[in-house]
C-alpha cells in the first residue's frame, strides 16, 4: 500500500510539471453543489412522506498542501518562495500523481490533474522550527481523470 | 432472550454493491424535514410539527492508496449519474475481510450522490478518504 509520501503535488513550470519539494501534507477536497429535485410529480411513500431527490448543480474542489521552505531555486519553489508572486489571478496547472525514486520525486501515474490558482499561501517561522508554508489551490474547471 | 450486539467492524457501507474496502467507520443518517403546522387554531404554545420529506446520506471514510481507487473516487465525483449506496451487516469468517452481506433485514440501498469528498496524503500516513453521499430518491 502506497503511503502519504508516494502521492505528491506537481506544477507546472515552462514545459515541465516540477515536484513541490520538501512537502509534508497534501489533501484533495471535492464538494458539490446539489438542488433538491423533489416536485409534484414524486410518488409519496406509504406513509405519505416522499424522498428528497438530488441532482448536482455545482462542483468545486480545492488542494490544500504544505512543505517546508526549500532553500535556493528548488523546482516549484521558484513560484512557492514569494507568497506575494504566489497568489495571484493566474491560472497554473497541476497534477497529483504518484511518485517514485530519489527523493520520491520521480512522476509515475497520474491521478488527476487540472488548473487552478493559489487563492491562499502563508509561511511560519517558529524559532528553533524549520521554517513551511502551505498553501490552497482552488481548482478552475474540471479535474481530469487520465484513462 | 440474550441479544447479540453488532461490532462495528461487521456494521459496513456498500457502494455498487461491494463492501467497501479498507474502511475505517461509516455513518448512516436519515433526517425527516419538519415543518411546523401550528395555525392560530392551535393551543398552546409548543410546536406540532409534521414531517414533509425525508433524506438520507453515507458518510465512509477509508484507507485507500492504489492509483486506480483514487481514480475511481474522483471519477465518480466527476459523474452526473448516480450510484448504489447502502449498507449491510456483515459476517465475520475467516478470509472474507468482514465484507459479506449477512443480513438482508439489516440491510438498505438506494441510489446516491458522491457530493463531498477528502483525499489526505499526508507524509508517512496512509492515505486517507472521506467520502460523503447523498442519497437521491428512496432506500429500500
Amino acid at each position: 500500500m502506497d503511503k502519504g509520501q508516494h502521492l505528491r503535488l506537481f506544477i507546472k513550470d515552462g514545459a515541465n510539471y516540477d515536484v513541490i519539494a520538501m512537502a509534508t501534507d497534501l489533501t484533495l477536497h471535492g464538494s458539490a453543489t446539489t438542488e433538491n429535485t423533489s416536485t409534484k410529480d414524486t410518488t409519496d411513500a406509504a406513509d405519505g412522506v416522499s424522498w428528497d431527490e438530488f441532482e448536482v448543480t455545482q462542483r468545486q474542489a480545492d488542494i490544500q498542501f504544505s512543505a517546508l521552505v526549500a532553500a535556493g531555486t528548488d523546482s516549484a519553489a521558484k513560484i512557492l518562495s514569494d507568497i506575494e508572486a504566489g497568489v495571484t489571478d493566474t491560472q497554473i496547472d497541476w497534477e497529483i500523481a504518484l511518485a517514485s525514486g530519489a527523493n520520491n520525486r520521480t512522476k509515475g501515474t497520474v491521478i488527476c490533474s487540472g488548473k487552478g490558482k493559489i487563492v491562499n499561501m502563508q509561511a511560519t517561522g517558529q524559532v528553533g522550527q524549520n521554517a513551511s508554508y502551505s498553501g490552497t489551490i482552488n481548482v478552475f474547471g474540471p479535474m481530469t481523470v487520465p484513462a | 432472550m440474550a441479544l447479540t450486539k453488532v461490532k462495528g467492524s461487521n456494521f459496513r457501507a456498500f457502494i455498487g454493491g461491494s463492501a467497501v474496502a479498507e474502511c475505517t467507520s461509516c455513518q448512516v443518517s436519515i433526517t425527516g424535514n419538519m415543518e411546523d403546522a401550528r395555525t392560530k387554531d392551535s393551543e398552546g404554545s409548543y410546536a406540532q410539527e409534521q414531517m414533509t420529506s425525508r433524506g438520507w446520506s453515507v458518510q465512509v471514510d477509508s484507507l485507500e492508496a492504489t492509483a486506480a481507487a483514487l481514480k475511481a473516487i474522483i471519477t465518480m465525483f466527476n459523474s452526473d449519474s448516480p450510484v448504489t449506496v447502502g449498507w449491510d451487516q456483515t459476517e465475520t469468517t475467516a478470509g472474507t475481510q468482514n465484507r459479506t452481506a449477512a443480513n438482508a433485514d439489516f440491510a438498505r440501498s438506494g441510489n446516491a450522490i458522491l457530493n463531498d469528498f477528502s483525499i489526505q496524503m499526508n507524509n508517512r500516513q496512509n492515505v486517507q478518504v472521506t467520502r460523503q453521499f447523498q442519497g437521491t430518491g428512496a432506500l429500500s
